[in-house]
């Protein structure tokens, strides 16, 4: 027999010899268990289908509260008839029970509070962007929770929010792009608060 | 019955333990035999003589984990067994050894001699380096001379990625025991 031979078959009585806990656990492995591609399958399609009706009822919510208020505007308008009104706010009444925008035309800077619900002031198209542009420019750090949730509406009407709450979700969650993780850049705060200033 | 009223029985010389045994690791120790043997007359032999063994050791020994302590009482015979055997009828344990072999240098040569415990230890120090996976696919290779397939089967990984993890594990093994000056 070479020392080749006897090195192997002491290698192989060395492997015989090791802890029995290593043993037991190979003996006792079971393997975490795949999930078969059908029931992925139907956990997307379900989850697609939660997706859907999470978008679509909010919308609904939307349009039907913005159809009945525009025709209650309609009503209105004779009078009053401005093209904007400075800081619509709801009543707190209304906020909780549609919880849903005020109807906007053009780019504005939209908030809500609790105590006031929905409010906006138009703003320019070309302000609307320089705003929408700074948001990349704020910190990581999470936004501190003011209880005030601010969007940009741009002139196309998306919503864009520089900074949000840090509670997870939000009202009318499909319409908006949210970014709870990112703290509002100065940038952006000193020209929110130029615009709050200029309405007066 | 759990593994301490077994261990038990062998200490009150009751022979019932090995009955006990049988019951509870008769199919487990087979196929750790057949494993390395591919036969099931030297299986069948090498349980009995487990058991043997067993009812001679068990007044010294108190194992915590009877199924493991059996089964490298099995493994040891069995591949005793297969040493006694001509190349050609080698089971298992032939082409573990000759897998072992490949992290050997063919001008080997064994000047010193090399601790049967030293290595044992290199051994174990090696496998507790491994994530639980790997030391699982090493012990169902190496100890349990399981084939590839069945290693497979047993673990929910593809071929290619067990014959290449012993790969790398048989070179990081070489590399330990030259470290140690085991090899």
């Amino acid at each position: 027999m070479t020392d080749k031979e006897k090195y192997t078959q002491k290698l192989m009585d060395a492997v015989g010899g090791i802890d029995d806990k290593y043993v037991y656990e190979a003996q006792n492995y079971t393997p975490k268990k795949r999930m078969p591609g059908y029931v992925a399958a139907i956990i997307a399609a379900a989850a697609s289908m939660f997706l859907i009706i999470g978008a679509a009822l909010p919308l609904t919510f939307f349009s039907l509260s913005a159809m009945i208020k525009s025709g209650n505007a309609q009503n209105d308008a004779k009078d009053t008839a401005p093209q904007y009104q400075m800081e619509q706010s709801f009543s707190h009444t209304d906020a909780e029970k549609y919880d849903s925008l005020p109807q906007i035309n053009g780019a504005a800077l939209v908030w809500r509070t609790a105590e006031r619900g929905y409010s906006f002031v138009p703003i320019s198209e070309s302000k609307a962007e320089t705003l929408i542009a700074s948001i990349g420019e704020g910190g990581e750090k999470p936004a501190e929770d003011d209880g005030i949730s601010v969007w940009i509406r741009t002139e196309k009407g998306e919503y864009i929010s520089p900074e949000l709450k840090r509670s997870p979700g939000n009202v009318d969650c499909a319409v908006f792009e949210y970014s709870p993780e990112i703290a509002i850049s100065d940038k952006a705060a000193r020209m929110i608060t130029d615009i709050i200033n200029e309405r007066g | 019955m759990q593994d301490k009223q077994i261990v038990d029985l062998y200490w009150a010389r009751s022979e019932d333990a090995i009955r006990q045994t049988e019951i509870k690791y008769g199919k487990t120790l087979y196929s750790v035999s057949y494993s390395v043997t591919n036969s099931s007359r030297d299986s069948e032999e090498c349980v009995n003589d487990t058991y043997l063994k067993a009812w001679n050791q068990m007044p010294t020994d108190r194992p915590d984990m009877l199924g493991a302590y059996l089964s490298k009482i099995t493994r040891a015979l069995s591949v005793d067994r297969v040493r006694r055997e001509t190349a050609e009828k080698r089971g298992g344990a032939g082409a573990v050894a000759e897998e072992l072999s490949e992290l050997i240098p063919s001008d080997f040569s064994m000047d010193a001699h090399i601790e049967n415990e030293a290595l044992k230890e290199a051994l174990n120090g090696f496998i507790q380096s491994l994530d639980k996976q790997k030391r699982v696919v090493f012990v169902k290779r190496y100890f349990f001379c399981l084939d590839i397939d069945t290693i497979c089967a047993q673990t929910g990984l593809g071929r290619s990625a067990v014959k290449m993890m012993l790969m790398r594990m048989r070179e990081k093994l070489g590399e330990k025991l030259r470290e140690e000056g085991l090899l």
